[in-house]
């Protein structure tokens, strides 16, 4: 276990490490050795444990027992060494592939997490930990698919991937979760054992589990998605699209095998399917000229076959299967990893343009007739081994068609013809029209040498299958579907049906394969080419959500948001008076003179940012407001909120009038032609009104509101005893409610960051000249200081007294801001990277004081207090929740200081043209001709 | 009479905010966001039962204390939405300028 943390952690140091640090090779070396201890590791303690079956188990949601349990039998080691070996080489050839490329060490780190999750798949015992990598997969193959996400098609190709098999996992969940329910467990070993004592799963979750498995594993009719996914670099090909991600389908199918079973539907829709995928495909390989989409077209068709053997339903079914998984496993690796050496050597991977590359990659060659032999089934290769016991498996199955094995030798047939194809026609001497001379490298000979060995292993398997695969094989049959049978694997069976089955098929391959070489243009003439079923689901579903959106999303303005305004007032409105409405006595005895006038001068700010023609004029009028609520509040008994309120106000203000009036100083109203005007003020003051009535209309339809609840109530009395504070406010935010505070502070850190990113176009080119410093302002420098002095008090005390983390923070903004404005030189620079550290150390903080609590084994973030006695002022409680309210403290202080370094570095670059702009039309009404044209059009229109 | 104040102040607030979201004009969209957000605290204070002292563990009979939990809801709210204001600000500028 701990290797396979220490192994994630070298993941995360690759994810963090620059692309330039070190070599890619480098550090795919270190990935693929890291692999190969791990598998060494892993098969040493399987191989200890007892029977066969280790287990590691911890606590995850102990209160609905979910934990997070690895369980490895034979089928899972079996999978899990084939992820990790798989893994071993491909690491190494990502390292040497990918080296100078774009992105790659990030590439080479999502691989990695790749084969974390794909561990998780193949070992976990529990539903939700396997749900969980499940869906890791899905996500990390859609993120390699698009990792070119600048071309259009990887990003087609990512999202089409991703919408089919993450459909998959939603139903996989469905069927899970309805399974965990009837059988009242979260372990899938003992699910097993109940359902099958239950007879079999229900048919809903039977149905859901199979649609989870049929898209990952690209079985028909959702095939679509694997030959699009080829836009992912090569490794990746090579390895989740071919050797693991691709067999999580058929994984789960022999997981739940014994239970799967049992359905009555089980054959018929896996022969079908299956037989379909794997003609279909095998005959679509042969009609595409790219290397890779043949070979994609293949790992269908060879999905296809392992589900046909699944679908026999029978234990020989079964071992087919699992040979086949193996078999396939090797050779498609091998073959991919060739195609990616040939696109290195040669630039393309267009099958008639490749011809005679033995002179250039003997090694390639050689590991390209191996792997070809293999996958064409010819012995003495694994493939041979793999292919008999699949006839041998169709041919003994009761209850199993004669048309099955017959259609199976047609498919068996094209793929020999594939192998042809991929594996030794590009290393023939041939003719070919376009003949090039290359140049071959270290590059491209490590590349095939990397290849060659997966293409080994499947010569020394085939030669030695009885003693390297039927161990694992028998072990598997034993203790994951109690059947104890020894499995015999060997080449010679003696003269029976299925050598002649085989004997038919290399035949009836080797004349289809000599017909396609010659009729090559013929087979690949475009008009042939039928088209994918799932590119409808593509063109429909976005014409169908246009039709759903379409009554909501308006050409204007005032129609768009008025809808928007409308569902929430039916909502909101709906469910209040759905809940009963009570009109309050209305007396005149508890009419407060001082909060009516203060509403009143909201309102009459109010007024005036409406009315405003100028920016500053609107922005005088929101500050009106802020203030007299900030006023208002403190009337109520809220002197933290007031205050608060009166900062941010400031805050605010300031960033507004200094964003604002940098963009234009004038304010136009809605441009409109004659004729709409009444119509658009109508409907505005129409909606507007609309939306305030209704929120009136529950404020004092709703009720009655009853002051402090119980809760309230609650939290008061335990403010003091508990946390040692005074302030019930504080308290509530720094420790009773500390998960709404974490959310925040992060929002408010997150802000600050997106204000420096938006607004640093990076090399400051034209600096303007310092203004001298007047007396007022080095008065205001000074000022600015003793508000960052005071932001401390106002911090520290605020666990007992008015203040705290949210104001200090403030404060402190406040005075950064004041020096940063008026100093003489340009500090953006200084005060970016300053609001860079607080906003991290901030959050650091918070997350930080998290850490007391765990160590003292108690729920998250529970307060833990201390003394601390300082000479002169006495002993000094501390407390998480000082160090919490710290961080928050200086995140907010961070915002601020980024706020204004993003402003102020904007206004120093070149880039960003500050004039005042007093002709032409104003700036706001070409931001609008960018996000709606209608409006554009109008206000024109109404220009003219 | 006090309810009834609170809800129309609240209420007209909201209506203000709404009609200034409906102009074209980034900034005074974003001004109509922030009345918005003062209309929805308002209405949490309100609906809270936000009234009475000051909520201070200094000797105040706990019962007439103002509601403490809406005033730390209201808090982040307000913090929040000098954030959001911020963040619109910063997007409407480099908007403009891009």
């Amino acid at each position: 276990m701990i290797a396979l943390i220490l192994f994630l952690c070298a993941g995360l140091l690759f994810t963090i490490t620059r692309t330039r640090a070190l070599d890619l090779r480098l550090r795919g070396g270190i990935a693929s050795a890291g692999s190969l201890a791990l598998l060494l590791y892993f098969s040493y303690t399987w191989m200890g444990s007892e029977n066969h079956i280790w287990t590691w188990q911890m606590d995850w949601l102990p209160q609905v027992g979910i934990q997070l349990a690895l369980r490895a039998d034979g089928l899972s080691a079996l999978f899990a060494l084939i992820v990790l070996g798989i893994g071993t080489v491909i690491f190494a050839y990502t390292g040497v592939y990918l080296k100078g490329a774009r992105r790659s060490g990030h590439m080479l780190s999502l691989l990695l997490l790749f084969e974390l999750a794909m561990l998780g798949v193949v070992l976990s015992d529990d539903v939700i930990t396997l749900f969980i990598c499940w869906e890791l997969t899905s996500v990390i193959s859609f993120l390699l698919i698009s990792a070119d996400y600048e071309k259009p098609s990887a990003r087609f190709a990512g999202r089409h991937a991703l919408l089919i098999t993450g459909i998959g996992g939603l139903c996989l969940m469905g069927g899970l979760l309805i399974a965990a329910a009837t059988f009242d467990t979260w372990k899938i070993s003992e699910m097993q054992q109940a359902a099958a004592l239950a007879g079999g799963l229900p048919t809903k979750a039977w149905v859901l589990i199979l649609l989870g498995a049929l898209t990952k594993s690209a079985i028909f009719p959702f095939h679509s998605w694997l030959p699009l996914a080829m836009a992912a670099p090569t490794p990746v090909s090579a390895y989740l699209h071919s050797a693991t991600m691709v067999k999580a389908g058929v994984f789960l199918l022999l997981r739940l095998f014994p239970v799967l079973v049992l359905h009555a539907w089980w054959a018929p829709t896996l022969l079908t399917l299956g037989t379909i995928t794997l003609l279909y495909a095998g005959y679509r390989a042969l009609r595409v000229s790219d290397l890779k989409q043949v070979l994609a077209w293949t790992t269908i068709a060879a999905l296809g076959t392992i589900v046909v053997a699944l679908g026999t339903g029978t234990t020989a079914g079964v071992i087919a299967a699992l040979v086949f998984i193996i078999v396939h496993a090797l050779y498609k690796s091998s073959l991919f990893m060739l195609a990616g050496a040939i696109d290195k050597l040669t630039g393309t991977r267009e099958l008639d343009s490749l011809a005679g590359l033995r002179r250039y990659m003997p090694f390639g060659a050689l590991a390209g007739l191996l792997a070809g032999l293999s996958m064409a089934g010819i012995p003495p290769f694994v493939g041979f081994v793999g292919k008999e016991l699949i006839y041998q498996a169709q041919l003994e199955a009761p209850g199993v068609s004669i048309l099955i094995p017959v259609l199976a030798i047609l498919g068996n047939a094209l793929a020999l013809v594939a192998a042809v194809l991929v594996g030794i026609e590009p290393f023939r001497n041939r003719k070919i029209e376009k003949e090039r001379r290359h140049t071959t490298s270290t590059k491209v000979a490590l590349l095939s040498i990397f290849a060659l060995i997966p293409a080994l292993f499947s010569l020394l398997f085939g030669l030695l299958s009885n003693i390297l695969i039927a161990p694992i094989l028998s072990d598997t049959m034993r203790h994951s579907f109690a059947l104890s049978e020894d499995v015999q694997l060997g080449l010679w069976h003696g003269f029976n049906t299925a050598l002649i089955l085989s004997i038919i098929t290399v035949a009836g391959g080797a004349a289809l394969a000599a017909w396609r070489i010659r009729k090559a243009d013929s087979w690949l003439s475009p008009s042939w080419t039928p088209k994918d079923g799932a590119a409808w689901l593509f063109e429909t579903l976005p014409t169908f959500a246009t039709f759903v959106i379409r009554p909501f999303k308006r050409a204007s303005i005032v129609g768009w948001i008025g809808s928007t305004v409308i569902m929430v007032y039916v909502i909101l409105v709906g469910t209040n008076i759905h809940a009963g409405l009570q009109m309050p006595a209305l007396s005149l005895q508890d009419f407060d003179s001082f909060q009516t006038l203060v509403l009143f001068l909201v309102l009459i700010g109010m007024a005036i940012t409406i009315a405003a023609r100028h920016p500053l004029t609107a922005i005088g009028g929101m500050g009106f407001i802020g203030s007299a609520l900030a006023v208002w509040f403190l009337h109520r008994g809220a002197p933290d909120v007031g205050a608060t309120q009166l900062l941010v106000e400031a805050l605010s203000l300031l960033v507004l009038a200094w964003a604002w009036l940098r963009v234009t100083n004038t304010y136009k109203p809605n441009v409109l032609p004659p004729s709409l005007r009444r119509q658009h003020y109508t409907s505005r003051i129409f909606i507007s009104l609309a939306m305030g009535g209704g929120l009136t209309a529950i404020l004092l339809l709703g009720g009655p509101w009853t002051p402090p609840t119980e809760l309230g109530l609650d939290m008061i009395q335990r403010t003091q005893p508990e946390a040692f504070g005074l302030n019930v406010v504080n308290v509530i935010l720094v420790d009773f409610r500390l998960f709404d505070t974490l959310g925040e502070s992060a929002a408010i850190a997150l802000a600050g960051l997106a204000a420096l990113m938006l607004l640093s176009p990076g090399v400051v080119k034209n600096k303007k000249p310092a203004l001298p410093a007047t007396p007022v302002a080095q008065t205001a420098i000074v000022i600015g200081y003793m508000l960052l002095v005071l932001s401390l008090p106002v911090f520290y005390r605020g666990h007992n007294e008015p203040g705290g983390g949210f104001l200090g923070g403030l404060v402190a903004s406040l005075g950064l801001i004041m020096i940063g404005i008026i100093s003489i030189q340009d500090n953006s620079v200084r005060l970016s990277s300053l609001a860079r550290k607080l906003i991290v150390i901030g959050v650091l903080c918070t997350s930080l004081s998290v850490i007391p609590s765990l160590l003292a084994d108690k729920p998250l973030w529970t307060a833990i207090w201390f003394t601390v006695p300082v000479p002169l002022l006495g002993d000094i409680p501390l407390g998480t929740p000082v160090l919490f309210d710290l961080g928050v403290y200086l995140a907010v202080m961070g915002f601020g200081a980024a706020t204004y370094a993003a402003l102020r570095r904007a206004e120093s670059d070149g880039t960003f043209d500050f004039r005042m702009k007093k002709t032409g039309l104003p700036a706001a009404t070409r931001f609008l001709q960018n996000t709606s044209e209608p409006t554009a059009t109008q206000s024109s229109e109404g220009g003219s | 009479m006090n309810a009834l104040i609170v809800a129309v102040a609240a209420g007209l607030l909201m209506a203000g905010g709404v009609y200034l979201l409906t102009e074209r004009h980034p900034f005074r969209r974003i001004l109509g966001f922030s009345c918005m957000g003062h209309a929805v605290n308002v209405t949490l204070f309100e609906a809270g039962g936000v009234q009475g002292n000051p909520a201070f563990i200094d000797g105040t009979d706990i019962t007439t204390m103002a509601s403490p939990i809406p005033q730390s809801l209201v808090l982040t709210a307000v913090v929040i939405g000098l954030a959001l204001v911020t963040l619109l600000a910063v997007t409407a500028f480099r908007q403009e300028h891009h």
